[in-house]
């Protein structure tokens, strides 16, 4: 017995043994340690050696999402962009500021409708010594233009080719004439491929060891971990030599991601929600800090017949019976701005005048549906509109649904049968327009270009989701996708806006911000695309 | 028993069998992967490019067919968000999880017997009832609570131990308490009454009778034929081990096989889910398995 009792400890000790043996293994893999205590000596390490002398030392940035690939065109996602943009260089880019500004390009121009041609920098390198020449960019322009299974691939498909000229010179051809070009050449899926070395080395080689031209050279990465960046300092552009070293750690939980904050673990935070603003803001030496972001709050209504929505009466009553302010400043804490247009603030077209107003006003509303024939009841209630929501998936967005119902039940007797579904089970019903009278969006825009949100109030898109079709918006976006008159094209985009404004297919809501916990001793602003943009990121 | 070892191992390729059917048509009764993948706003048509570029518009089927070849030989597909063979995604994980069940299953183990052996011997003290009472809170605790709870307490305010993140055994600390004090919660009760059920045995009176110490009698006599039960139990605890990192591992950022799964479930990756599943369902087979073999070491009388 005594034997056997041995036999099973030694057992039991012996898989444990091995098991923890098997995950210091994988552990010494991963090139570098998220833990608070060892990375404090990491950064000790890496001061020495850093990059500026004694002064550069480690910046640890905690996000939300596993970027998951270091390849810019397969996946989109801001998640993915946010971190491994900093690693490539794109023809065209975007400042803090959101404009359009050159990059790997020294010299652009148009040619015919559907011809640009271009003039590279010369003194561009990728991270392995080779030069940056115009048969990287035919490479990787015409990747994504052509690859079916990249999920770039639907942005990108109006190009028809690159044509190489010499290495320093190439022309881009769409298909039809594109006036978005340059808001596509500077958005994620722009990013230039090192071609010979992917030759060499094929995609998973790549994927494994990525090359790029940016300010920052890829280090490691470990999949639901972190991902490790230096600077290049053989960067053609200024570098940012603050930092030996980034490392995005990869936090997925809100409330671990904030605890890694206070506890000094990390630097910087992103997709902070309202109700953790407070622990954040009232411990030493942490804060939030709030950047623009592109996400809209909209509730899309059925336009189409069968529907009470369908008389745009009831519509703009549901518009103004709902306190778009109330919930900006009330139900999401600040963290956004009333707005009558899906249009972001800071994205090519949109229409000023609309950002930062809302409609509300009880009695009107009232009135509109009085003079569309829904009288209150005996119980003061009109009709029962089905509203569908997602829970977890944007910020607050059971809150915002459940503050929309009860404004829309109180204030004009609209009853709201609400259903609210976790995030999948929500995209799955959102995907295939499936939702039946009303549902709550809350949309972004990485192309940072007004045609993309104008694009859902046209049949394409609009067809079994709100059924939205009118005439002059469907001309006015055709027209504006090909317009190479880019301030008539702006206009365009602008008129487009007030008409939906006016027959309220969705009604917007708040234009939602960006919360980012920073330490204190960070200077950090958060960017419209949500771009850690290493380069800017300094120590006050 | 070598033979009984053996008729046990085959039996797990027909459970392994209906497994991959049920994982399978479970993953694509929960929805379209390519409603996740593309953005809402992508048209019908690009949804039915990218359905035709995944093979997703063959039939059901066919597609069963497909997976249960690749399965065969190893395969479960490419992952959707890592570029790579499933399987390769699931072994590079599994080793964390390990690590984290298996320190806990030993943490719990040890804390569970321990307690429970004291507090069948101090029956009805005030350490009895202490930690009694205690287990029952414990087993009432949600595992993501007693995790936030211990990040608050020891990484935020002390700051004596990492929030979160793989890296030395100070990061190991709050993941395996977490999940020890959900098991051992659990097993200090089972230890507690299977020992008293035991003392009540006539081989005990017996050997009180012949004048025995009473350390001889409960460490000899008593706590050995209390463990039997008590193996069960651990062994069942070993995937309720792997499937409480799915939450332990989530909230400290650990990365194994719970959190890989949690992300893959958020992002309809369906051939790590499978991979995930059938993998997990393997270990608990195996665990039962060894259960059944260790019963037998420490029970003569029981005899395969």
């Amino acid at each position: 017995m005594k034997k056997r009792i041995a036999l099973l400890l030694t057992i039991v000790l012996t898989l444990s043994a091995m098991t923890a043996g098997c995950g210091k293994k994988d552990d010494t893999a991963s090139t570098t340690d998220g833990g608070q205590g060892v990375e404090t000596t990491a950064a000790k390490d890496e001061s020495q050696a850093g990059a500026d002398g004694a002064e550069a030392r480690v910046l640890t940035i905690g996000i939300a999402a596993d970027p998951q690939t270091v390849d810019p065109q397969a996946l989109l996602s801001g998640a993915t962009t946010a971190v491994i943009d900093n690693m490539y260089s794109k023809l065209l880019s975007r400042d803090n500021d959101m404009n359009i500004v050159k990059d790997l390009v020294t010299d652009y121009e148009i040619v015919d409708d559907t011809t640009w041609t271009f003039t590279l920098r010369e003194d561009a390198k990728f991270h392995n010594g080779d030069p940056l020449t115009a048969e990287d960019v035919k490479f990787s322009i015409e990747r994504a233009a052509k690859d079916e299974t990249l999920m770039e691939y639907p942005h990108w498909k109006n190009v028809e080719s690159v044509e190489v000229i010499d290495d320093y010179h190439f022309n881009i051809k769409t298909w039809e004439p594109y006036p978005a070009l340059e808001a596509l050449l500077s958005k994620s899926g722009g990013q230039i491929l090192p071609k010979e070395y992917i030759e060499e080395v094929g995609m998973d080689g790549f994927l494994k060891a990525p090359v790029g031209s940016g300010p920052y050279k890829f280090v490691s990465y470990t999949k639901d971990q972190e991902m490790v960046m230096e600077p290049n300092l053989d960067y053609y552009d200024d570098v940012n030599a603050t930092w030996s070293k980034v490392i995005f750690r990869i936090l997925p939980e809100e409330s671990t991601r904030v605890g890694e904050l206070l506890s000094g673990g990390v630097d910087i935070i992103n997709n902070v929600s309202p109700n953790e603003w407070d622990r954040v803001n009232s411990n030493d030496g942490t804060s939030i800090q709030l950047g623009e972001g592109t996400r809209v709050y909209m509730l899309g209504m059925k336009c189409s017949e069968g529907n009470e929505t369908a008389d745009v009466r009831v519509r703009q009553a549901i518009d103004y019976a709902i306190d778009d302010k109330l919930i900006a400043e009330k139900v999401l804490d600040g963290g956004g701005v009333q707005t009558l247009t899906r249009v972001a603030n800071g994205v090519v077209g949109q229409d000023e005048s609309l950002y930062g107003q809302y409609n509300f006003d009880v009695d009107k509303a009232n009135q509109l549906l009085d003079d569309a024939g829904y009288p209150k009841g005996e119980d003061g209630i009109r009709f029962t509109l089905g509203l569908e929501g997602s829970n977890g998936r944007y910020m607050l967005d059971g809150d915002v649904c459940q503050a929309v119902a009860a404004m829309l039940e109180e204030n004009v007797g609209i009853k709201v049968d609400l259903q609210l579904y976790d995030s999948t089970t929500y995209v799955n019903i959102l995907s295939p327009r499936e939702f039946k009278d009303a549902a709550m969006y809350c949309f972004g825009d990485n192309f940072f270009d007004g045609i993309y949100a104008i694009a859902c109030y046209t049949p394409d898109f609009s067809m079994g989701e709100t059924d939205y079709d009118n005439a002059r918006v469907n001309e006015l976006y055709t027209s504006a996708m090909a317009n190479m008159n880019l301030e008539e094209r702006i206009e365009q985009i602008q008129e487009a806006q007030q008409i939906a404004a006016e027959e309220v297919p969705y009604s917007n809501l708040v234009n939602l911000k960006i919360a980012y916990g920073v330490s204190d001793d960070i200077q950090f602003t958060g960017r419209l695309d949500e771009i850690f943009d290493l380069n800017s990121i300094t120590l006050k | 028993m070598g033979r009984y070892i053996g008729k046990r191992i085959l039996q797990i390729i027909p459970v392994l069998f209906i497994i991959s059917f049920i994982v399978f048509f479970l993953v694509r009764l929960s929805g379209d992967p390519v409603n996740t993948m593309l953005p809402p706003e992508a048209t019908p048509a690009d949804r039915a490019e990218m359905r035709t570029a995944l093979g997703l518009d063959k039939p059901l089927l066919e597609q069963y067919g497909i997976f249960l070849n690749d399965v065969a030989h190893g395969r479960f597909g490419t992952s959707l968000r890592y570029g790579q063979e499933a399987t390769e995604v699931v072994l590079e994980k599994l080793p964390a999880t390990l690590q984290l069940a298996s320190i806990s299953l030993v943490v719990s183990t040890i804390l569970g017997i321990v307690l429970g052996v004291i507090c069948a011997r101090a029956k009805d003290t005030a350490f009895d009832i202490l930690f009694s009472s205690l287990s029952v809170v414990g087993q009432a605790m949600p595992s993501f609570w007693i995790g936030i709870m211990l990040i608050l307490l020891f990484g935020v305010n002390l700051k004596w131990l990492p929030v979160s993140g793989p890296g030395t055994w100070k990061n190991l600390v709050m993941p395996v308490a977490t999940l020890s004090i959900v098991t051992s919660a659990q097993v200090i009760p089972l230890v507690r009454s299977s020992m008293l059920e035991i003392m009540h045995e006539d081989y005990i009176r017996t050997a009180r009778s012949k004048g025995l110490k009473e350390r001889l009698v409960i460490y000899k006599h008593a706590f050995k034929n209390a463990l039997i039960p008590v193996v069960t139990i651990m062994a069942l605890q070993v995937p309720g081990l792997i499937g409480g990192s799915l939450i332990t591992e989530t909230v400290f950022s650990w990365p194994g096989l719970g959190q890989l799964m949690v992300q893959c479930i958020n992002g309809k990756d369906m051939c790590v889910v499978q991979a995930c599943v059938v993998f997990i369902s393997l270990i608990t087979i195996v665990a039962n398995l060894a259960a059944d073999i260790i019963y037998a070491l420490i029970d003569p009388r029981i005899r395969y």
